[in-house]
């Protein structure tokens, strides 16, 4: 889907390239986090990709066709972009931001309210908002906003540089959470730059790691945290690597069926191994009982078989 | 306040005098007002594309800017001659800076985020421009029209040197005469429109814009 071959980027001026002989193949219909330390050059290889930025040397397809043989501004429309600082237009209403790009493409009034409203429901966003301006929404609902405009061509591709940025820890570990379930319905390409390693796991079907320009290891978040190709990558994924290497799996898909023991620690069947883990070892316990969404005890999961993963 | 009753008393036995001067003083105004409005807005848009010719275009209208207004008008005589036309063209440059410079800032300084995400959607240049960038920069271009229009009505005060008429021929003919009620009858008026359309323009600007800077 979206290829990128031997790509070198050296801006004018500059000694060392900011993206150095870059391969990279993505599939269609996943998710790809590119990360890595300030400076790596994560912003220049997507940046290239909707030719934003036009590479020194090297090739970049996209569904198959050079982006140099389209005309720039033409081969923009058909790939969404998200930006850290949203970039909504200040004197449009939500509604004629998210019409941006429809109109670009001509679509009749009817076909772009209907699939505004469409957008709206899928970003969790109540239908009143398309008549707001984006000054009258919080940093998480412009973000929301931002994501909403992107999609509303439904381009096969979608760029996102730290799309949650600016959002407050909170607020961002539960957007992260949705985006992830948004991604998947939709069934975009998808690149994201991101320079927070928990992100990349949350949301990529593979991470990319940067460094200098190149890409260190690519591969699942699964392989990346069990099995880091150097010591860059272990130590840019952290001491922490098997905890954070539970979170991908839920406690559902290890637990035990059955009915239970009330005097075990409960965790949600929906929450992680690492949430497992923890509420095991705080209640100073082996094992804990898993509750479903009514709070129904469902099955047991124990120290030993998260260990086992 | 003897003098105001004077002058007020002056207007209303000579009415068609009063009205031909207010008629060439709004004329003169509005006229400079569509000229400096007609040559700023595109030279803004112009430089605006040419980083290079910005800093000589603002540098060398902002010189315009400290030259007295009477000064411009005396650099007009013997260029142009005398009359409205000349008195015109001298109002114009005076317009001419608070319009562009304005107009060029706004312009320019439009968020760089909200023009990354422009381009980013695929839009080109001269959409940007006419989509993003002047609906931005209209308050600040707004702004400049209505900062220009007061100088403009202020400054056509000076016609009567160059032989433009206007309500400032009152204040020459009261000054000369040292008459000061006559004075008053160019004055007066003079400032009440500088006043009103200070005052008008700043309600129109909050009424078109005001909704996007609250909240
Ligand atoms: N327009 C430019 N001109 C010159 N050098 C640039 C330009 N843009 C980026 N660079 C340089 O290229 C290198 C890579 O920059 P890039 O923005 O891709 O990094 P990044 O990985 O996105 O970093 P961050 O996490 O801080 O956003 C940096 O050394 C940067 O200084
Ligand atoms: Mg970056």
């Amino acid at each position: 889907m979206i290829t990128m071959k031997n790509v070198t980027k050296r801006f004018d001026g500059t000694g060392a390239a900011a993206v150095d002989d870059l391969s990279l193949d993505i599939p269609d219909g996943i998710t790809v986090a590119l990360v890595g330390p300030s400076g790596c050059g994560k912003t220049t290889t997507m940046r290239m990709i909707n030719r934003l930025i036009e590479p020194t040397s090297g090739t970049i397809l996209v569904s198959g066709r050079d982006v140099r043989a389209a005309d720039a501004v033409e081969l923009r429309r058909h790939i969404g972009y998200v930006i850290q600082q949203v970039g909504l237009f200040p004197h449009m209403t939500i509604a004629q931001n998210i019409a941006s790009v429809p109109r670009l493409l001509g679509w009749d009034a009817g076909r772009i309210r209907a699939r505004s409203s469409e957008l709206m429901q899928l970003v969790g966003l109540e239908q009143s908002m398309l008549e707001r301006y984006p000054r009258q929404l919080s940093g998480g609902q412009r973000q929301r906003v931002g994501v909403a405009r992107a999609l509303a061509a439904d381009p096969p591709v979608l760029l996102m540089d730290e799309p949650f940025g600016a959002i407050d820890p909170i607020a961002r570990t539960r957007l992260q959470n949705e985006f992830r379930q948004i991604l998947k319905r939709v069934k975009k390409t998808v690149v994201m730059v991101t320079h927070d390693i928990d992100e990349a796991v949350r949301l990529g079907d593979r991470i990319a790691i940067m460094r200098d320009g190149r890409i260190v290891q690519y591969d699942t978040p699964e392989t990346i945290l069990s099995r880091p190709a150097d010591g860059f990558v272990e130590n840019f994924v952290g001491a922490d690597r098997a905890l954070k290497r539970l979170t991908l799996f839920s406690t559902g898909s290890i637990m035990t069926p059955g009915t239970g023991d009330a005097s075990l620690p409960r965790v949600d069947k929906d929450g992680d191994l690492r949430d497992a883990l923890s509420a095991i070892v705080a209640a100073r316990s082996t094992a804990a009982a898993v509750v479903d969404e009514e709070g129904k005890m469902i099955g047991t999961i124990t120290q030993a078989a998260i260990l086992a993963v | 306040m003897n003098l105001l009753g004077q002058a007020i008393d002056w207007i209303i036995q000579n009415p068609e005098e009063f009205n031909r001067a207010l008629g060439q003083h709004l004329l003169m105004s509005i006229t400079a007002i569509v000229f400096a409005l007609a040559i700023g807005l595109p030279l803004a848009v112009l430089i605006l594309r040419h980083g290079s010719m910005a800093a000589a275009a603002i540098n060398s209208v902002n010189g315009l800017r400290t030259l007295p207004s009477l000064a411009i008008l005396a650099i007009m005589m013997p260029i142009l001659g005398i009359g409205l036309w000349p008195s015109i063209v001298a109002l114009t440059i005076l317009a001419l800076p608070p319009i562009l410079i304005n107009a060029y800032i706004g312009l320019r300084d439009v968020d760089a985020d909200v023009i990354e995400a422009a381009t980013g959607m695929g839009m080109s240049e001269r959409q940007i421009l006419r989509k993003i960038r002047i609906p931005l920069a209209a308050p600040a271009m707004f702004a400049g029209l209505r900062t220009a229009s007061v100088q403009v009505l202020a400054g056509a005060t000076l016609a009567p040197f160059i032989g433009g008429g206007g309500l400032g021929d009152f204040i020459a003919v009261g000054i000369a005469g040292m008459d000061q009620a006559r004075l008053l009858v160019g004055a007066v008026p003079i400032a009440l429109l500088a006043l009103g359309t200070e005052f008008l323009l700043g309600q129109t600007e909050r009424l078109l814009f005001g909704e996007r800077r609250a909240a």
